[in-house]
């Protein structure tokens, strides 16, 4: 469904915001698009509808407690979504049959066969839907500009760092062993204090999950090509509610792609003392005729003075550009109905590649992206 | 004073193992013939030397596989020392040093690219350099060994290491840069802090029009001149050294299975002796 108007501005319904502000507050640095809206299922927890109403108060617009009603009453184009992740597409599919365009927060779903009704969805009804990515970041456009111009010939490898400097409540092995086991929501519900809560929902999520859309996206985008097979190896390295819970906080996957292309990502939430900021995240691609390294965090100004916060970085990034590309990028697909920079079909198969990787790090077998 | 010849000095130019040479008062370069240990390649030559009774640094990446390694003779009176160059690099002996300080708390990652010219074949003794390392850092050898070739040529190989306790390692060498200078990138991850030794950060710049050239803040030869300050005093002392004929086979072995892996297109594991690989 294309909207018709390239000038028309598209009212959205934040739909659900318990994570991070970040999407929503994004989708309106692009003037064609517009919060009216904040709304949620009644039936949902206190600390759920407490956030929701938190941020409705902040943007000074209603909260209603009944999705299918905040739609019909204010006339909505756009959901943009930022649930609990094991609610994510549940929502999405509600919305895209409602004939709404979906923005979504990552990652795209906990479980492939939920990416699989989004997937159905969109097509069905003819909605355009978007995965928050960071693809547009200055270092990754530039990355793409180099490679499109055949600078370093054809690309066949690629690699990613993707660290957090991030800690996550208590270091492993810091508890006493008659100590319960931390409780994964528990834990998330806390950690939004510090924005570190990427992974909030009953299901625990280890790191590959929360944050693997985003260096899979990068490769995805510079290269591509679908990945085929993965060999992963997996660990609880750094965080007792990673241990407890048994989900990774560090990985390393190996990516057989299409056409004899190679990938490689190592991701972890390394800690916030590994880091002076978020952490190293950087890109190496190997063409036939040259490579390319380039780090994600660029442009960026260096700040230092007395009695800084310890845990302020010190690098700044500057420059970014991203919230208004996305949401460009996505204006464009409504309005042409095209898929746009990361689709629900290129979601979906990253969240395939991402599930690949936790299998084969708890089978120790390469397992393929189905 | 340690009398050292060298008759085969690998990648390394002459004039840098002179130059380190220099600036150790216990080290000095002389003809083989009046040597009392010498600098080669290849077994044969090694264990020749040992049975004159030198001392041998046996060039890195000489030696093809782990069973022409295990041929390498030793004597108590002689020592047999791998010039293995990347294990002295300033850079990374800072890595090691607080990695083996635990100040990085125990290793988790290690992640290694290395990117030269050339474009032939990477060959496992082109592995065993940076299979070492792990091999060293980590303190083990590696449980898994994961691998996969590209191209025809083989001018590209990635390998993927999972060591006991749950550290792992990616390493991937690939011989096809354009002719110019090599890329070199180790960064080491461990559970209370973390290292990285990268090309990219050690730059300067040149403005000369156009886009700007970038320059590598080189580390000269004081990599060099620690491994002879090694190597003299595992001489002077008589004891044995590291990295010594185990490591070159250890490493060598971690190579073989990883040219096994691709083959068979699984990992393979470290076998019940603690000696060799198998698949699945």
């Amino acid at each position: 469904m294309s909207s018709g108007d390239t000038q028309s501005v598209f009212r959205c319904a934040v739909v659900s915001v318990v994570k991070h502000a970040y999407v929503p507050n994004g989708v309106v640095k692009h003037p064609r698009f517009d919060l009216v809206v904040v709304c949620d299922d009644e039936d949902q927890p206190d600390w759920v509808h407490e956030r929701n109403q938190f941020y409705a108060d902040e943007r000074g617009i209603p909260y209603v407690r009944n999705i299918e009603q905040a739609i019909a009453e204010h006339d909505v184009q756009v959901a943009v979504i930022s649930s609990e992740a094991e609610r994510h597409c549940e929502l999405a599919v509600r919305c895209a049959e409602a004939g709404l365009h979906v923005v979504q927060d990552k990652p795209m779903s906990n479980r492939v066969s939920e990416c699989d009704r989004v997937v159905e969805a969109v097509a069905e009804h003819d909605v355009r839907f978007m995965m928050w990515n960071r693809n547009f970041l200055p270092a990754l456009v530039e990355a793409k500009r180099v490679i499109d111009e055949g600078w370093i010939g054809r690309p066949y490898a690629f690699h990613v760092d993707f660290y957090f400097a991030k800690d996550s409540g208590p270091a492993r092995g810091s508890r006493g062993p008659d100590e319960p086991p931390i409780d994964w929501l528990e834990r998330q519900i806390e950690a939004h204090a510090d924005g570190s809560d990427g992974g909030v929902g009953v299901d625990p999520m280890g790191e590959l999950k929360i944050e693997g859309i985003y260096p899979l996206a990068y490769i995805q985008y510079l290269s591509g090509s679908r990945v085929e097979r993965v060999y992963a190896r997996t660990t609880a390295h750094f965080h007792q509610a990673n241990f407890d819970n048994d989900v990774e906080d560090l990985a390393t996957v190996t990516l057989e792609m299409e056409d004899g292309v190679i990938g490689t990502l190592c991701i972890g939430r390394i800690g916030a003392a590994s880091h002076p900021d978020i952490g190293e995240i950087k890109l190496h691609v190997l063409g036939e005729a040259g490579g390319l390294v380039i780090s994600e965090a660029r442009p960026e100004v260096s700040v230092y003075y007395r009695n800084q916060p310890q845990f302020e970085f010190r690098g700044r990034r500057m420059a970014i550009d991203l919230d208004y590309q996305l949401m460009d990028d996505f204006a464009a697909a409504i309005d042409s109905g095209s898929g746009g920079i990361l689709d629900a079909a290129t979601s979906r198969d990253i969240a395939a590649t991402v599930q690949a990787a936790v299998d084969s790090g708890k089978s120790g077998r390469v397992e393929a992206v189905v | 004073m340690l009398k050292l010849g060298l008759i085969d000095s690998g990648s390394t130019p002459e004039s840098d193992w002179q130059a380190a040479a220099d600036r150790l008062a216990d080290v000095t370069i002389v003809d083989a013939d009046s040597a009392d240990a010498v600098l080669v390649a290849g077994v044969d030559r090694a264990n020749q030397a040992v049975a004159d009774g030198r001392h041998v640094l046996l060039v890195s990446g000489s030696v093809a596989d782990s069973a022409e390694a295990a041929r390498l003779e030793t004597r108590e009176s002689t020592v047999v020392m791998l010039a293995a160059t990347g294990r002295f690099q300033p850079s990374i002996q800072e890595v090691a040093a607080v990695n083996a300080a635990g100040t990085l708390g125990p290793p988790g990652l290690l992640r290694i690219h290395r990117w030269v010219t050339g474009g032939r074949q990477v060959a496992p003794a082109d592995l065993a350099d940076q299979l070492d390392l792990a091999n060293w850092l980590f303190g083990t050898l590696p449980e898994d060994v994961y691998a996969v070739r590209r191209g025809e040529t083989g001018s590209y190989l990635h390998v993927h290491l999972g060591f006991p306790g749950g550290g792992m390692t990616l390493i991937d060498v690939a011989t096809t840069l354009p002719d110019g200078e090599d890329y070199y990138c180790l960064s080491l991850i461990g559970g209370d802090g973390s290292a990285y030794v990268d090309d990219h950060h050690n730059m300067h710049l040149v403005y000369a029009g156009g886009h700007p050239e970038g320059v590598q803040a080189g580390e000269g030869v004081a990599g060099l001149v620690s491994l002879l300050q090694e190597f003299a005093a595992a001489v002077a002392g008589n004891r044995t050294v590291v990295p010594g004929p185990s490591d070159l086979v250890a490493a060598l072995k971690v190579a073989e299975a990883a040219g096994r892996s691709i083959e068979a297109g699984e990992p393979l594991r470290l076998d019940e002796t603690g000696d060799g690989y198998e698949l699945g």
